[in-house]
């Protein structure tokens, strides 16, 4: 059984990943000055106080029990409480869950229908001046910083045209218009600078199959260039850009964190910025935690959705 | 036409560095202090691009910006080099376990992206240049030590290293005089990306005040403060922004430009 | 008429020394013609020609004209419609000249649903059927397998199989057998000429070894450095060679004969018969 063997090394090499990145967030959290304690009571807080408050949130012991503690906690779904409000974080997470997800969502299927396309264009008229113009925006677009794209946007579609909110958010089932206005630009500045990076790589994706044999091979049976590109480019294209699409995760993760700053959306990135300032700690490193979880089980799950489309490698299970 | 690119991202970087370079001896204003009579100047003379919420000159506050981005840049890749490069090398050239650990480690960091990283820092230590610059730094380790490790795998089997290692050259002695030689362009290419990518995450955490905070001008922090006033003068949201934008180009344009001199075989890669 | 008329074509890419130059011949229908040189030599640029299928770069100058079109004056969407139907061409690589992420049998399926106007169902008993004439002895199994599962002998007949489904007039081979090992080699040419011989379709048939072009093929011509340097039949070739080149692969060709076992049975065969099998 390749397949499963497959499967079992890459969702161990998920578990060491996460593993090893929660020893650095925890790691970095107890690199604190002083500690929480000191840091929830003050410089003028007295020692017996200072130890109260230790014993209370378990602090005075050693750093392994803390880990192994806080470890435990995350796998049974319990990341923590904030020192400030005393809300569990995971209380604190939910509700701006979706607002990240819907963003993240629509922006990375924008992109996709954006960048599919433009690289497609851009391969095969390489040459001419639609490839190179294709190729110079997407050079263009990946100079320009999401949350100046953002920007713009409001500038141009909130300020001047004012068809649409500059900022805030509605839930869904609330007001589905309202929803989907302000969510209208928050995605497309995430999904173009999105589709820039990935024109790139669509564009390299489709000339590695204009090279191939099977290619020249669908052109002399009667395929046009287009056609023949469509036919049996996107498959062949789509096994390389999935490992892109994987290692593009945590960018567009990090991206929809920028841009909720933008257009104050109350998604995980606005959290995560709240906490930051408040130095709620516990609230920062479940949340942090969160994301790394998100990020690579979003990876994980993108390197093996090319089991399903690479037909070499799903059928390596009837050989053995 | 490829020439050209690496020409316009040349240009681009030398306009970056001499302006940065300009700015430590003079600025047409203070870049710093405040001049409540002149809050929000639109373009015109004296202050060609205008003044902002504090009555300080846009162009000068542009021209420390410059600074701060390549300082932070510099460290942050250079850090990136320093780590990552010996890293790459050792797990290139030893392999086994050790390569194993090295690359694990690269996903770590990989989960781990700047901006995450700049939040754990900033929640711990306060936000800060030294934050930004580290966490951006760390960040660009895997990438570097991925490509020194790949460049060292390449040369490690070349015909020229096995010669020299069967005519007695050490392990070590082969990765001073062979490889760190034969893999520099390789990272000299990532390098240059990096900082076209370390550019974009400064300005993202300054932007969102995880960075360098005020009143040390950044482009980040120019445009955070320039947001403030879009209703009323939008025209401010576009200098800074521009000067990101021309910077990372013109990384990005150097990059691509030196990789296609130097290797022309790369061509049609991204 | 001829089938294809080619005359002083010249095809250059970029500011380099053209690929092919001067080159003129003719193909009448269900002839065959072999182009033997070494690669470099032009020939493949000559056959993607005739089949329009030249790079953007390339600059092209005389003319191609193939049952009555143009090619050389022919837009992409013309061209288009006329490969896999008037003229089609097998390639060298049987390992990756197929997409591999899609069944054998709907590659050829596809290739007849493109110019003819057929059900689906009958279209895959059409294919089934063919795989069976170019000899595959499981052609259910094949049409349903993916390219990686198949042989390269296999592979290289369902490609085969591909290029005779609309029944072309021309059928363009471009070293088909050259990856294959001797004795699928030998089979595969085996079937390729019965196949032309059934359909009487015409053959371009480009090789490097005089041997193989000398079983499928009538008339030669002999390209080197883009030129056409010698032609005639293939017993005038043997027998009276004019260039060196050509005397060196009438050598060569010989040479294997001498060696034990390899292609001896057929190289002996077509010396007792200089005038090939036609």
């Amino acid at each position: 059984m390749r397949l499963a063997r497959q499967v079992a090394k890459r969702l161990g090499v998920f578990a060491i990943t996460l593993l090893g990145a929660s020893v650095v967030v925890f790691g970095i959290t107890m690199a604190l000055p002083g500690d929480v304690a000191q840091v929830l009571l003050g410089t003028d807080a007295t020692p017996e106080a200072l130890a109260r408050l230790r014993a209370q949130l378990g602090l005075d012991r050693p750093w392994l029990v803390q880990y192994l503690d806080w470890l435990g906690g995350m796998l049974t779904g319990d990341f923590g409480v904030s020192h400030l409000s005393g809300d569990s974080v995971l209380s604190l997470l939910a509700p701006r869950l979706a607002v990240t997800l819907w963003l993240v969502g629509f922006a990375m299927l924008l992109s996709l229908i954006i960048a599919v396309p433009a690289g497609m264009v851009a391969a095969l008229k390489r040459r001419s001046w639609q490839g190179v113009s294709v190729s110079a925006a997407a050079q263009v677009g990946m100079a320009i910083p999401v949350f100046w794209g953002g920007i713009l946007l409001v500038m141009v579609f909130a300020v001047w045209l004012r068809w649409l909110p500059a900022n805030g958010y509605v839930p869904v089932h609330k007001d589905p218009v309202g929803w989907a206005e302000h969510l209208i630009l928050p995605v497309v500045a995430l999904a173009l600078v999105q589709a820039a990076i990935l024109i790139r790589y669509v564009r390299s994706a489709f000339i590695e199959v204009l090279n191939e044999d099977y290619y020249r091979t669908a052109r002399s049976v009667g395929w046009t260039p287009m056609r023949a590109l469509l036919r049996h480019g996107l498959r062949n294209a789509a096994i390389s850009l999935v490992t892109i699409l994987g290692l593009q995760v945590s960018a567009v993760l990090v991206g929809a964190i920028v841009v909720e700053s933008v257009f104050t959306l109350p998604g995980l990135g606005s959290l995560l910025l709240t906490a930051v300032s408040q130095r709620d700690l516990m609230v920062v490193q479940g949340t942090v935690m969160f994301l790394v979880f998100a990020v690579l089980a979003l990876s994980a799950a993108v390197d093996l959705s090319y089991l399903i489309i690479d037909p070499r490698q799903r059928s390596r299970e009837d050989e053995s | 036409m490829k020439r050209a690119q690496l020409v316009a991202g040349l240009v681009l970087v030398a306009l970056i560095v001499i302006t940065a370079v300009v700015s430590v001896f003079w600025t047409p204003f203070d870049p710093i202090r405040v001049v409540p009579s002149e809050r929000l100047l639109p373009p015109g003379w004296p202050h060609v691009l205008g003044t902002d919420g504090f009555g300080i000159d846009i162009l000068s506050r542009l021209m420390v910006g410059a600074r701060t981005t390549l300082v932070v840049g510099i460290i942050s890749v250079g850090l990136a080099v320093l780590i990552g490069v010996p890293l790459g090398m050792l797990a290139g050239q030893v392999g086994g376990w050790l390569d194993e650990v090295v690359m694990r480690a690269a996903d770590v960091v990989y989960a781990l992206p700047a901006l995450l990283l700049a939040i754990l820092l900033a929640a711990v230590f306060g936000a800060s240049t030294v934050t930004a610059m580290v966490a951006i730094g760390v960040a660009t380790i895997p990438a570097v030590a991925r490509v020194a490790r790949a460049g060292t795998k390449q040369v490690m089997a070349a015909d020229f290293v096995l010669a020299a290692r069967v005519a007695g050259t050490s392990r070590w002695g082969v990765a001073g005089r062979h490889v760190l030689p034969n893999i520099a362009p390789v990272i000299g290419v990532q390098a240059s990306v990096g900082f076209a990518l370390a550019i974009l995450a400064e300005a993202a955490l300054s932007y969102l005040g995880l960075g360098t905070p005020r009143p040390t001008p950044t482009w980040g922090n120019m445009l955070r403060d320039a947001q403030q006033y879009l209703f009323v003068m939008p025209i401010q949201t576009v200098w800074p922004g521009l000067a990101i934008a021309l910077a990372v180009l013109g990384f990005n344009l150097l990059g691509d430009g030196l990789r296609d001199y130097l290797d022309p075989r790369l061509r049609e890669l991204p | 008429m001829s089938l294809l008329e080619v005359r002083d074509l010249r095809v250059r890419f970029g500011r380099r020394r053209p690929a092919v130059d001067q080159v003129s011949f003719t193909i009448d229908r269900g002839e065959r013609l072999g182009v033997i040189g070494e690669s470099g030599s032009g020939k493949t640029v000559t056959a993607l020609a005739v089949m329009g299928l030249l790079a953007e770069n390339a600059v092209v100058s005389g003319s191609v004209e193939l049952a009555g079109h143009a090619i050389t004056a022919l837009p992409e969407r013309d061209l288009a419609r006329l490969r896999g139907d008037l003229v089609t061409m097998v390639f060298q690589e049987p390992m990756t000249a197929l997409d591999p992420t899609m069944p054998v049998g709907r590659q050829v399926a596809e290739t007849l649903l493109l110019h003819a106007d057929v059900e689906r169902g009958s279209a895959r008993a059409r294919v089934i059927e063919l795989l069976a004439e170019v000899g595959l002895s499981d052609p259910v199994r094949v049409a349903a397998a993916f390219p990686h599962q198949l042989s390269g002998g296999q592979r290289q007949r369902a490609i085969l199989a591909m290029a005779l489904i609309n029944a072309p007039q021309l059928v363009i081979c471009d070293e088909p057998t050259t990856a294959l090992d001797v004795t699928v080699q030998a089979q595969v040419l085996a079937k390729l000429d019965q196949a032309l011989t059934a359909s009487g379709a015409a053959c371009l048939f480009i090789s490097h070894d005089l041997a193989v072009v000398s079983q499928i093929c009538d008339r030669v011509l002999v390209m080197l450095e883009g030129r056409i340097v010698e032609r005639g039949t293939v017993a005038e070739l043997f027998s009276a060679p004019q260039h060196p080149y050509t005397r060196g692969l009438v050598e060569a060709a010989s040479l294997d004969r001498i060696e034990p076992g390899q292609r001896l049975p057929t190289v002996a065969g077509l010396l007792d018969d200089p005038a090939g099998e036609s």
